[in-house]
């Protein structure tokens, strides 16, 4: 079991938003779909540790975002479908602060940023375009040793060479790393990519 | 063209009226004030005319002497330059970047009417002074001094316009390298250093007036009560008004955490240790005060003031997140922890805010919406 949900509920204010009684994935590539609205984005955020909750969500059968707060985080890296970092880092010193963080190994973060040919990391992200950004955001999701990665929306605003390296990345994490993923995309996974399919309805999680 | 001015209405004049509500109502209520109505005292001595003429003596003073129409065209250049500054950088903010290529559809005339109207809205209150000062200089038989003021309004009105005109037409600019962004590159930013570094950046007048603030409320407490007070009272009265004077840019440092420090909460960093950081930005940004407070010998009313404002953030995570709603609950504190000091139970309340503040952030560091 990679990842399991209990009585899981996320309200804003008094409107509830998500509701997941009991949900277990396995170690996979799950790609998660619902209509805008659905709650997608919440449940990731929810899941990477960002946003509070109610109920518990329970990583490899005993790491709790709430009681092993800093284990979680090392093993559950997030990228956002829309990131926002401050806009006077560099994209070097974001690079430099999550490979000490999560304890990532410096030749594999150097090969991401290599293959995403990515030589504008010296200026301050306020510079990025919204392409530039994404590619640093996927980097910094890709960056240590994670043992589930939740992709929101990573093919948005990406050209077409970088989709073919994250997409490519993605494999490789999962079958030599063994990394599990979490996907929201509106965009087509290739099917031999995609180990499960989830979609939010009515306010709850479907595996399809 | 109806259409551009409503959306530069809703976009400029309103934020502009929201972002410097306090400001513009203490100045122009000031002024408006002493320029409706200056108080003439024993007025009983004086006929009605003569009264009245005391009363609008500012206004008297602005259409008929050069120098006071000097300073009132100074204040009102400011004002515009200012405005015009304001208008440039909302301009720039991403959700504002469409009328780059919508507004500039329109024929320049009329984008140039439409920014005229921008301008003369934000320029109001200075338009209803000149109006009521016409008047008076009519009804008083001063012609050359008012038609100089109207001229200069309105060419101030049109210059701002035109500058605006220019920018909405040219190409977007290029962002620059910030002053942290060009001095810091390549050295290590730990997390108590990011709001330092944007305040730096982006809030250097708010910082300069919770400064100055501070600074003020301490020399005056010292030079007004010091004598009156022991040394208890002196530290724990001026750790309030420290607390006071940097509770919006307490404000500003949640909204950032918030905003730009989202991802923070996804590293594996223990919630400990930021508190901790937390705790350490607040001592760099209350030094100014620190250093002023220490001069007088007060030398726990620093430590004081960082719990203090460890306390307010604390609650503006548990939820308070409106302006308005935080500024109600700062006040009402300052009450309820000066009463604490003459009560002499103030440094109960400083433990249990202590307390307080830590267990709200461990509670809510992690459980932001």
């Amino acid at each position: 079991m990679m990842i399991e949900f209990n009585h899981y509920s996320k309200y804003y204010g008094s409107r509830e938003i998500l509701n997941i009684p009991d949900l277990k994935l396995d170690r996979g590539i799950h790609w998660l779909r619902g209509e805008n609205g659905a709650g997608k984005s919440t449940l990731l955020r929810s899941v990477a540790g960002i946003s509070g909750f109610k109920g518990t969500v329970v990583l490899n059968g005993s790491i709790d975002p709430v009681k092993h707060p800093v284990e979680y985080r090392r093993k559950v890296n997030y990228a956002e479908a829309e990131p926002l970092f401050p806009p006077f880092l560099s994209g070097n010193d974001l690079v430099q602060l999550f490979s000490e963080t999560k304890s990532a190994d410096p030749l594999r973060v150097a090969t991401l940023l290599r293959e995403l040919d990515m030589n504008y990391l010296d200026d301050p992200v306020s510079s990025y375009s919204s392409g530039m950004l994404k590619k640093l955001s996927l980097v910094l999701a890709f960056t240590g040793r994670a043992d589930l990665i939740l992709l929101d929306e990573p093919l948005i605003t990406l050209d077409a060479a970088a989709t073919h390296t994250v997409m490519a990345w993605i494999e490789t994490y999962y079958t030599r790393y063994n990394t599990s993923f979490i996907i929201t995309s509106h965009q087509e996974i290739p099917q031999n990519l995609c180990t499960g399919r989830l979609l939010i309805d009515k306010k709850t999680v479907h595996i399809q | 063209m109806i259409k551009l001015t409503h959306v530069l209405y809703r976009i400029f004049i309103r934020s502009y009226y929201r972002a410097h509500a306090s400001q513009l109502l203490i100045f122009f209520t000031l002024f408006g004030m002493y320029f409706f109505f200056t108080p003439v005292l024993k007025d009983s001595l004086l006929s009605f005319s003569e009264r009245i003429y005391h009363n609008l003596l500012l206004a008297i003073a602005i259409v008929s002497e050069p120098l006071f129409a000097l300073l009132y065209l100074a204040f009102y250049l400011v004002f515009m330059v200012r405005a015009n500054r304001y208008i440039r950088e909302l301009l720039l903010v991403p959700q504002n970047g469409f009328l780059f290529y919508s507004a500039n559809s329109l024929a320049k005339s009329k984008q140039l009417f439409c920014c005229a109207l921008t301008s003369a809205g934000i320029a109001l209150p200075f338009l209803v002074f000149l109006a009521f000062s016409l008047v008076i200089a009519l009804i008083n038989g001063y012609y050359i001094i008012p038609l100089l003021l109207i001229a200069f309004t309105v060419t101030g009105i049109i210059i701002n316009s035109a500058v605006l005109v220019k920018f909405l037409n040219a190409p977007v600019p290029a962002v620059s390298v910030s002053f942290p962004g060009s001095y810091l590159s390549g050295k290590r930013k730990p997390l108590f250093s990011m709001f330092l570094l944007y305040a730096a950046e982006k809030l250097p007048g708010t910082c300069l007036l919770s400064k100055a603030l501070a600074l003020l409320l301490i020399f005056f407490l010292y030079y007004l009560f010091g004598a009156d007070m022991n040394s208890y009272q002196f530290n724990a009265v001026s750790a309030l008004l420290v607390t006071l004077s940097n509770s919006y840019l307490l404000f500003e440092e949640n909204r950032f955490n918030t905003i730009f420090l989202r991802f923070y909460r996804n590293l594996p960093v223990s919630a400990n240790r930021v508190f901790m950081q937390t705790g350490l930005t607040w001592v760099l940004i209350l030094l100014p005060e620190g250093i002023a407070l220490g001069s007088r010998s007060a030398w726990w009313a620093l430590p004081c003031s960082v719990v203090l404002l460890l306390f307010f953030r604390a609650v503006l995570m548990s939820g308070i997140q409106d302006f308005k709603r935080y500024f109600y609950f700062v006040l009402l504190l300052f009450v309820v922890l000066f009463l604490a000091v003459q009560f002499n139970v103030f440094g109960v309340f400083l433990v249990i805010c202590i307390i307080i503040s830590y267990r709200f952030f461990l509670k809510f560091y992690f459980d932001a919406a």
